[in-house]
């Protein structure tokens, strides 16, 4: 039995003047409306996203699952970007327990000191001392895979560049604004060694999914997008204790998809990948096994297609990026553009990864 | 126009730092930086911890690493973030004489405004060595930063 998605969700993501479960229910009644169902026919409502100091507010599910529909029924909830609840849904389904399921996604940045809040996160006693922010976590990855394979500005540069190009055509994406490499290179330094450019800016936006399993998913509608694979993985939180130059719970995740899919990088014919960096951008790719590593650069010339949503530099909203790229990924199986993907999600410090392949 | 209100949490916790932890802080009293080795790989783990994640087993050993070693990565925040303090200050890691995992910290001891030469100063490979808090208290903050070693 296979689990398709049926109906998708995406809000604007932009700087909202609505609280985040108004958002949400925004994109949960876009996917129902898109898949043509009440939401009496759900029958399991999986919440993803940050919660607690990521919103401010504890028991975030208190707000988002009368959002999804879930009034007076039952939920659960991934406190991660929502692209990790995916798999929760999907073996909700798989397993026979639930016919049609629901993600719903939120990200709020706009509300939230961000980098205080993910500061909260480093251990107490060791680490929350040394103030630490989210970017200067990722900043320090950058500067070892610089270093250990020769990318150079220019090389960096040109992932802003591309990401910027596409997110223009995306109707959904938050940052629209083209830059040249020069305009990247010659811009302020903002986390040695990431130029403002090179790191995702904050917005908020919320996506919601809608999952059936086979027979009920093609009476609902006649094309589903199908979930072929799926992985996720968590590696050492001390930073001390990774090698920084590599990806590697992206590297098992993607492992861990491929397998279920049966299916290899070759295969693939577009990615969605969560470049919350220009280096990252680079970075996912080598460790997704679509070049080898160090060698990610060679394919911003390439005709594989690579964030055609623009990617997270473009629009990231805390807790809900790695959806939007799966939703924009599903869109492209579903315009047929495509037959099948992959996206990718990561969240701390690189250290979390999820991954789906869909097709079509 | 919506209307916004500021809301803040302030919680006190009390976190025990348990067996290894206690340990490594009141070393950082003599000034003297205390890892684990795990009976099994043989690494030397800093921070020091009740188990090796890898192999699954104990940590058994502790082993006294020195407080110099050498810089593996850097960053330095010319933007600032709420609640965190005003830039420049420069995050790494040093993985220290003695041990085979590397320790997050503060660098400094050098002009930080100029990225140019933290990057010349903190090169991957650069040595640099613990500069110590005078009045010590058993804290991470007791090392206040690395420096470069000269020559």
């Amino acid at each position: 039995m296979k689990v398709g998605i049926v109906g998708i969700g995406i809000t604007d993501f932009k700087i909202h003047d609505e609280p985040f479960y108004n958002v949400a229910y925004v994109a949960a009644k876009k996917a129902m409306e898109d898949a043509e169902i009440e939401r009496r026919e759900i029958d399991s409502f999986i919440l993803g996203g940050y919660d607690n100091l990521g919103v401010g507010r504890t028991i975030s599910n208190m707000y988002v699952a009368p959002a999804a529909g879930g009034y007076l029924r039952h939920e659960i909830r991934v406190s991660e970007d929502a692209a990790f609840a995916l798999p929760l849904a999907y073996m909700r389904v798989k397993s026979g327990l639930s016919d049609v399921a629901i993600v719903l996604g939120f990200g709020h940045s706009s509300e939230t000191p961000v980098e205080l809040v993910e500061l909260q996160s480093l251990d107490p006693l060791f680490h929350r001392d040394l103030k630490l922010s989210l970017q200067m976590g990722y900043a320090m990855q950058s500067y070892v895979y610089r270093n250990s394979f020769n990318v150079s500005e220019e090389d960096t540069a040109k992932v802003v560049v591309k990401d910027r190009k596409n997110a223009l055509k995306n109707e959904y994406s938050f940052l629209k604004e083209s830059i040249s490499v020069e305009e990247v290179i010659n811009s302020d330094m903002a986390v040695y060694p990431l130029r403002r450019p090179e790191i995702a800016q904050w917005c908020d936006g919320c996506v919601a999914f809608i999952l059936a399993e086979e027979t009920t998913a093609k009476r609902i509608n006649p094309d589903p997008i199908w979930i072929k694979g799926l992985g996720w993985t968590y590696d050492n939180y001390f930073m001390g204790t990774r090698d920084l130059s590599k990806l590697f719970a992206t590297a098992k995740a993607a492992e861990m998809a491929y397998g279920m899919a049966n299916l290899k990088p070759s295969d693939i014919e577009a990615a969605e990948i969560m470049d919350l960096t220009s280096d990252y951008h680079f970075m996912i790719l080598e460790a997704l096994g679509f070049a080898e590593y160090g060698k990610g650069k060679e394919l911003i010339d390439s005709d594989f297609p690579v964030n055609k949503s623009g990617g997270a530099l473009c629009t990231n909203a805390y807790g809900s990026t790695g959806a939007f790229l799966l939703a924009n990924l599903a869109l492209q199986i579903r315009e047929g553009e495509i037959e099948k993907g992959i996206a990718h999600a990561m969240t701390g410090i690189g250290q979390n990864a999820a991954i789906a392949i869909l097709s079509s | 126009m919506v209307l916004k209100f500021e809301t803040k949490w302030e919680i006190p916790y009390v976190h025990s730092a348990g067996e290894h932890g206690t340990k490594f802080f009141e070393a950082l009293k003599d000034k003297k930086i205390m890892g684990v080795k795990c009976p099994e790989c043989g690494r030397v783990l800093i921070p020091p911890r009740a188990f090796c994640e890898r192999c699954f087993v104990d940590t058994a050993d502790w082993v006294e690493v020195s407080d110099e070693g050498e810089v593996v990565t850097v960053t330095v925040t010319y933007i600032k973030f709420t609640g965190l303090p005003d830039p420049p200050y420069a995050t790494g890691i040093v993985k220290l004489d003695g041990a085979d995992t590397g320790m997050l910290c503060l660098l400094g001891g050098i002009d930080l405004s100029d990225w140019k030469k933290v990057h010349e100063t903190f090169k991957p490979g650069a040595r640099v060595r613990a500069v110590w808090k005078e009045e010590r208290e058993g804290k991470i903050t007791d090392i206040l930063y690395f420096e470069p070693v000269e020559g």
